[in-house]
């Protein structure tokens, strides 16, 4: 039952980074990341956003990979950049990897903080 | 367990590292975040890039229901129920398919696209600003009557690109704006203003004077007179004169005599080799230093176009009377050559507006109306006149540094000054100048002088009032009247033909009557109004010519009077006369023309000028060996170039010698003109051409053949014979000997279609095409020249034509569109063109898309 719990939540999370990055623009990663983190205050979470930001991007990606016109494009963003057109790929999922990663880790960080001072906590709220 | 501080912190600097890389550019790099967005950045375009079947779209502004339907070369057929519908839907469809070079031919004209392209645009930016260009065009807007039928047709264009440009979702942006980081700009009937001049700079700047004030400040002014003429010593015109062949005058080259002194003065401290000279007409500098790639050597070479001489540049022209055609019809055919780019200058299209317009050609996208095409009654293309139409002035002004006043008959005017600001991608201030006009136009300095410039381009008001005109004409006549009547700049040589048999030729601009001896290619005094431009030409005086007896008529910027009858100044130094010989010498010997037989002219890789040269070489070295000073390596290469059909084929193999002779020749034979090695003081001089050297074979004594490097004095013979040897040697060293594969001319000449900013995986180079320096199909340089829209149309009913242009209709580097006419344009193909005479008459297999534009309101 947990588990289910948690492979909906995990589900939700994704559709959240997809829906996020389709209706407003990339920016958005960190900010669910963040609330994530926030929400599961469990040290899985910075490797739970990543990997549902992946599942996300490489999802929103299926469009492009599935076209007839994919390769070429790899090809000219080869030519165009200093790495490969796969590179270019690459460095999509990686951007997306470190941005929900490194936003739910500070995330609860700061949560960590804040609950060892619990003083400082009841002072400022 | 409580995350570790040290973990945060580090996590803390990744996120706002990442951050920073994603949202803001980076040196060469855009914003990351933007880019790589798998909704908006470049992974949309491969699944945006490819046209729905059918749709339908509300464009604001449209009266009734348009039809516009693509054919299969994605050539849009425009049906529309009046003709500012038609250019409303013909803004949409351009700006669907040409978008962000919409936006830079713009930005061109206007002097803004550092905005785009950042701090690499500034050189090109400041000289089109300082050309007077931008200031012109805000000028010529303004005079414009807003209510005249022919403005609401340009603002109809606008709105229409303008509603793609609103309706369009960053995901849908083409790819170059999100590889610079920016949204489309929306048009506005400026840029169109823009465009116009454009057209102008790339085709009706020159520099006469500073070559000429160059030459007479190192041979004196004799010599450079006869160096760089009025008129063309080979005679074969344009407005034919009865000649049957060229007809070569006598031209006497002086020795070289002292420099000028005066000339000499005027170009000291003007900058490193004559800068600041150059620098007046659009002579961009070579050391721009890029942003993205080589975009900043692509800028320049868009920018200033044709203004660098390259004969790749320039532009073919011809039609024929019934009489000479095999189906008894009038045949035309157009062949403009300009810089080869991707997407290509040119977009096909067809516009039809039931009983007022159906015409079928090419439009620069941008530019409301078809440039060159066909109606259902004429023809009509053109090929640049290359008249002086650009004028400099040396003014008397009261502070050498920051003058406010300039001379004139005695007292003094005001200068206008106008500040000019460059602004950065991001809205950062580049560079503010300040320029300085006069009634003459714009004033800068040039050494310690202040220079002004004339020039029709700043002086054309009606220019967008002709390609509307032109497709209106019942006949060829009455096309070039219409043309006459607005068209002023750039001058072109524009060729008509219609359905009643009749073909005419007109050399269509204004061109400016000086005072004295007429001529344009000398400063002129600035500080009195008696220097200035006393009229302009009756349209009655221009180069024309209809129905000539010949049956026939050709333009290939040569010169186009026979000087014998109209010795006034129209221009100087014009270009070589090879391929109009050709020309001319093709249609003469074929009656019975077919529009094939068009079609391979236009291919056609035979060369006047190697028919000239390379028996003057043979007999040279043959001359020499006579007189027993004959050379083995001579009498080699002047045997292996006897094997040559002097034809410019792609498996020829004899062709790179000739050139490798060609180029020793002109630098041998004109030493005088070359700097002293170690003079740093000296200025490079533009060599006479080619044209000239064949005028000088008539002199074989003349102590210009004599090569001052070499302790022997040569003439003609000894110079031919020298230069054949060592052509053989330099040719061996580099290509290897004459047998080998790397002599074959597809090895060694290519044509290089670059695109727009210059990115390689977007552009198609080393693509072999026949042709060389002077043939019909022009092929030098680094062959980013060459012809950029074949066309040949028999004036039958129905019409029949046949075009294509290297490139796609699409602007779209990832559309199967962008490229699809390249490898059938290196062969001299043709496309035949579909004409269907209402929206319903293409077969489905010539239908590949359909889009109505509604009124809105309707869905």
């Amino acid at each position: 039952m947990r588990s289910t719990l948690r492979l909906v939540a995990l589900v939700i999370l994704v559709a959240a980074f997809a829906l996020g990055i389709w209706y407003v623009a990339w920016w958005t990663i960190p900010f669910i990341g963040g609330a994530w983190a926030l929400a599961r205050r469990s040290r899985r979470a910075p490797l739970e956003a990543s990997i549902a930001v992946l599942v996300a991007e490489g999802a929103l990606l299926l469009p492009a990979l599935r076209s007839s016109t994919f390769s070429t494009l790899l090809d000219q963003l080869g030519g165009v950049f200093p790495v490969s057109g796969a590179g270019v790929v690459g460095v999509t999922l990686l951007l997306a990897f470190v941005l929900a990663y490194s936003s739910a880790r500070v995330v609860l960080g700061m949560v960590g903080i804040v609950e060892q001072n619990p003083r400082k906590r009841r002072t400022t709220s | 367990m409580r995350p570790s501080p040290f973990g945060t912190i580090l996590a803390t600097i990744v996120l706002a590292g990442t951050l920073f890389v994603a949202a803001r550019p980076a040196g060469p790099l855009p914003a990351l975040g933007p880019l790589l967005d798998p909704v908006r950045g470049v992974w949309s375009n491969s699944w945006l890039s490819s046209m729905p079947a059918s749709e339908g779209v509300v464009l604001p502004g449209m009266t009734a229901e348009t039809r516009v339907v693509y054919d299969d070369r994605a050539v849009p057929h425009i049906f529309a129920s009046n003709t500012e519908d038609a250019y409303r839907a013909l803004g949409y469809a351009v700006a669907r398919d040409r978008l962000f070079q919409i936006e830079l031919q713009g930005r061109a004209g206007a002097g803004t696209l550092t905005a785009l392209v950042g701090p690499a645009a500034l050189p090109v930016d400041r000289d089109t600003r300082r050309s007077g260009m931008p200031r012109a065009a805000e000028n010529r807007l303004k005079l414009l009557d807003q209510t005249s039928p022919q403005f609401r047709l340009m603002q109809a264009y606008v709105d229409g690109a303008n509603a793609y440009i609103g309706a369009l979702a960053p995901a849908q942006y083409p790819i170059e704006y999100k590889l610079l980081g920016h949204a489309p700009k929306k048009l506005t009937v400026l840029d169109v203003m823009h465009l116009f001049n454009r057209m102008g700079a790339t085709l009706a700047s020159s520099r006469n004077e500073f070559e000429h004030l160059a030459a007479s400040s190192r041979v004196g002014r004799a010599a450079a007179d006869a160096l760089f003429p009025v008129h063309s010593p080979i005679v074969e015109p344009i407005e034919p004169s009865g000649l049957s062949a060229p007809r070569l005058d006598a031209t006497f080259i002086p020795p070289p005599g002292p420099p000028d002194s005066s000339s000499y003065a005027m170009l000291q401290s003007s900058g490193r080799n004559g800068g600041d000279w150059r620098a007046l007409n659009f002579n961009y500098p070579d050391n721009l230093t890029g942003e993205v790639g080589t975009t900043a050597e692509a800028i320049r070479s868009f920018v200033a176009g044709s203004s660098r001489s390259d004969d790749a540049v320039g532009s073919n022209n011809w039609a024929v009377s019934p009489w000479r055609s095999a189906g008894s019809r009038a045949i035309l055919a157009g062949d403009p050559h300009l810089e080869l780019t991707l997407p290509s200058i040119w977009y096909e299209v067809h516009l039809v507006v039931a009983d007022s317009l159906d015409v079928y050609g090419v439009t620069i996208p941008g530019l409301p109306g078809v440039v060159i095409g066909f109606s259902q009654a004429a023809a009509w293309t053109f090929t640049n006149t290359g008249a002086d139409v650009m004028d400099y002035y040396v003014e008397t002004v009261d502070d050498s540094v920051s003058p406010t006043r300039y001379a004139l008959d005695g007292t003094w005017r005001p200068i206008e000054r106008r500040e000019e600001k460059f602004w950065g991608p991001y809205g950062k201030l580049l560079q503010v100048d300040t320029l300085r006009f006069n009634h003459r136009g714009p004033i800068r300095k040039v050494g310690s002088r202040w220079i002004s410039t004339r020039w029709t381009v700043l002086e054309a008001t009606r220019d967008y009032e002709a390609f509307d005109a032109a497709a209106r004409a019942t006949s060829a006549s009455e096309l070039l009247d219409v043309m006459a009547m607005s068209y002023r700049a750039p001058a072109q040589n524009i060729l008509a033909a219609d359905t009643g048999g009749n073909i005419a030729i007109r050399s269509t601009g204004r061109f400016p009557l000086r005072p004295g001896d007429g001529r344009g290619d000398h400063l002129r005094d600035g500080s009195m109004s008696s220097s200035d431009w006393v009229g302009d030409w009756p349209v009655a005086d221009y180069p024309q010519s209809l129905n000539p007896t010949q049956g026939f008529l050709a333009s290939a910027n040569q010169e186009p009077f026979d000087p014998v009858f109209q010795p006034r100044y129209f221009g100087a130094n014009w270009e070589r006369p090879w391929r109009a010989i050709r020309i001319n010498t093709l249609l003469q010997a074929d009656s019975s023309i077919t529009p094939d037989r068009m079609r391979q002219f236009q291919a056609d890789p035979g060369s006047a000028r190697a028919d000239v040269f390379v028996p003057a070489f043979i007999a040279a070295s043959a001359a020499t060996t006579e007189a027993g000073n004959g050379d083995a390596r001579a009498s080699q290469a002047a045997n292996l170039l006897g094997e040559w059909d002097r034809r410019y084929t792609l498996d020829n193999r004899r062709a790179v010698l000739f050139e490798e002779a060609m180029r020793q020749l002109a630098r041998r034979l004109w030493d005088e003109l070359t700097p002293d090695p170690g003079d740093s003081t000296a200025f490079d001089i533009a060599l006479p051409s080619d044209m000239m050297i064949a005028a000088l074979m008539a002199d074989p004594s003349n102590v210009w053949w004599d090569d001052r490097r070499t302790p022997r004095t040569e003439q003609r013979d000894q110079l031919l014979s020298a230069v054949l040897a060592s052509s053989l040697d330099s040719t061996i060293k580099r290509y290897g000997n004459p047998d080998s594969d790397k002599w074959i001319w597809s090895n060694v000449r290519h044509a290089n279609i670059r695109h727009l900013l210059g990115i390689a995986a977007f552009s198609r180079l080393e693509i072999p095409v026949p042709g060389g320096s002077g043939t019909l199909w022009p092929s030098t340089g680094n062959g980013g020249h060459g012809p950029s829209w074949r066309m040949v149309v028999e004036l039958s009913t129905p019409r029949k034509a046949w075009a294509i242009y290297p490139g796609g209709q699409s602007g779209d580097p990832l559309s199967p569109r962008y490229d699809d006419r390249i490898a059938k344009w290196a062969k001299g193909e043709l496309d035949t063109l579909r004409l269907p005479r209402s929206a319903d008459a293409l077969s489905a297999p010539q239908r590949t898309a359909e889009m109505r534009l509604l009124p809105a309101g309707r869905q």
